[in-house]
């Protein structure tokens, strides 16, 4: 049976609603935490017709053993540890040195993915991870 | 409202040539700014300042200051902002800028800066582009550097284009291929090793390798902020197609 066009038109809207209030904590939050030691990597998602793309800056990371990598259908949770502490003197207003050794990161995904078909790639540093889109096909009866 | 306000702090050479380091594509001006007033040692001589910038003020060894400054030494002086210029004060500061080099009887000023390419990690090492304007001689093809010839530059480099293009003042920028959204100091050693040819000093970039990591690491949240002014200032333009038929 067809999908009632309401509800998909509601779950979206619920779902915008949700990004929306990621986004507006992202810009003021910090991006790393003192207590855990780690810092959120820069990353990009590129939303095409087939697949999401994400790329994440994991610079000090050297090896592929050292990430890992969870999925969902709506998010993504990269975590990498770093081959050695990146410290900050002197650092912000707490005037200490701070030292970071992982990343962390979850990525709200613009549209659902199916987590087991995904492929990952790590070079020089970037990882990409490429999430097939999550297709739903619905039979529309015609009158 | 974006005027620039020029306060001389130091010595400043005159008929100096200008290197300019904004923050855009992959911070490769900033970057190759920074390791310019490192490696040289050079000394602050000038303090920017301007209403159209954030009420910031950053300390470097406890002092406090403006955060777009320029640095001298010999006959090289060296423009770096550690803030994004946003996109409503951008062709103001820029044609202050111009006007400042002009009256400092500058001979050339030298932008480095990022060309955005999507698979910039396939690429081992960078090619460097450049655009030229108001210089006679072909410096391009004297250092090397392939000129761009279809292109759309966007942002804090091509309104400077736009001020030295009306100034009629002599501007060299160079643009490497690199990252968009990340830090990329391997761009940065590219746009220096072009520079250098112009300069007339060799320019060691090992250094800055060595710690390119690091620099990638720390230079994450000022990423973060000329993303916001580039998506602002429609640098997504600089991925499009060349218009064929014009």
């Amino acid at each position: 049976m067809a999908e009632d066009p309401f509800e998909l038109i509601e779950r979206r809207m619920a779902r915008l609603e949700k990004r929306f209030r990621e986004i507006l904590k992202e810009g003021l939050a910090p991006t790393w935490d003192l207590s855990e030691r780690t810092l959120e990597p820069l990353h990009e998602v590129h939303e095409f017709e087939n697949e999401v793309v994400v790329t994440a800056d994991l610079p000090c990371v050297r090896d592929k053993q050292d990430l890992e990598v969870h999925c969902t259908e709506n998010s993504l949770e990269i975590r990498a540890r770093m081959c050695h502490p990146v410290s900050f003197r002197r650092w912000g207003t707490v005037q200490r040195e701070a030292d970071f050794e992982c990343y962390r990161k979850v990525i709200p995904l613009p549209a659902e993915v199916d987590p087991e078909k995904a492929k990952a790639d790590f070079k020089g540093g970037i990882l990409t991870i490429r999430l097939p889109r999550l297709v739903r096909r619905h039979k529309i009866r015609v009158l | 409202m974006g005027k620039l306000e020029i306060q001389e702090t130091g010595k400043l050479p005159r008929n100096a040539r200008v290197i300019i380091g904004i923050p855009d594509a992959g911070l490769v001006g900033l970057i190759s700014a920074s390791h310019l007033i490192e490696s040289l040692s050079m000394e602050e001589a000038v303090s920017f300042e301007s209403e159209a910038f954030p009420p910031i003020v950053v300390l470097h060894d406890g002092a406090p200051k403006s955060p777009m400054r320029a640095y001298s030494q010999g006959d090289l002086v060296v423009v770096i902002s550690e803030i994004a210029i946003q996109l409503p004060s951008l062709r103001e500061v820029a044609r202050d800028l111009v006007s400042w080099i002009g009256e400092m009887g500058s001979p050339l000023s030298i932008s480095l800066s990022g060309a955005p390419v999507p698979n910039r990690v396939d690429i081992d090492i960078p090619k460097v582009y450049g655009v030229s304007i108001n210089i006679k001689d072909d410096l391009l093809s004297r250092i090397g550097v392939d000129r761009l010839q279809e292109a759309m530059l966007v942002g804090p480099y091509a309104a400077m284009l736009e001020a030295c293009r009306k100034a009629g003042t002599p501007n060299l920028t160079l643009l490497a291929q690199s990252h968009l959204q990340y830090p990329d100091p391997g761009a940065s050693a590219e746009a220096l090793k072009a520079a250098s040819g112009i300069l007339g000093r060799k320019i060691d970039v090992r250094p800055l390798m060595e710690k390119a990591e690091e620099i990638r690491v720390k230079l994450r949240d000022l990423m973060r902020s000329t993303e916001k002014a580039m998506r602002e200032a429609g640098k997504e333009h600089e991925y499009e197609l060349p218009s064929m038929y014009v």
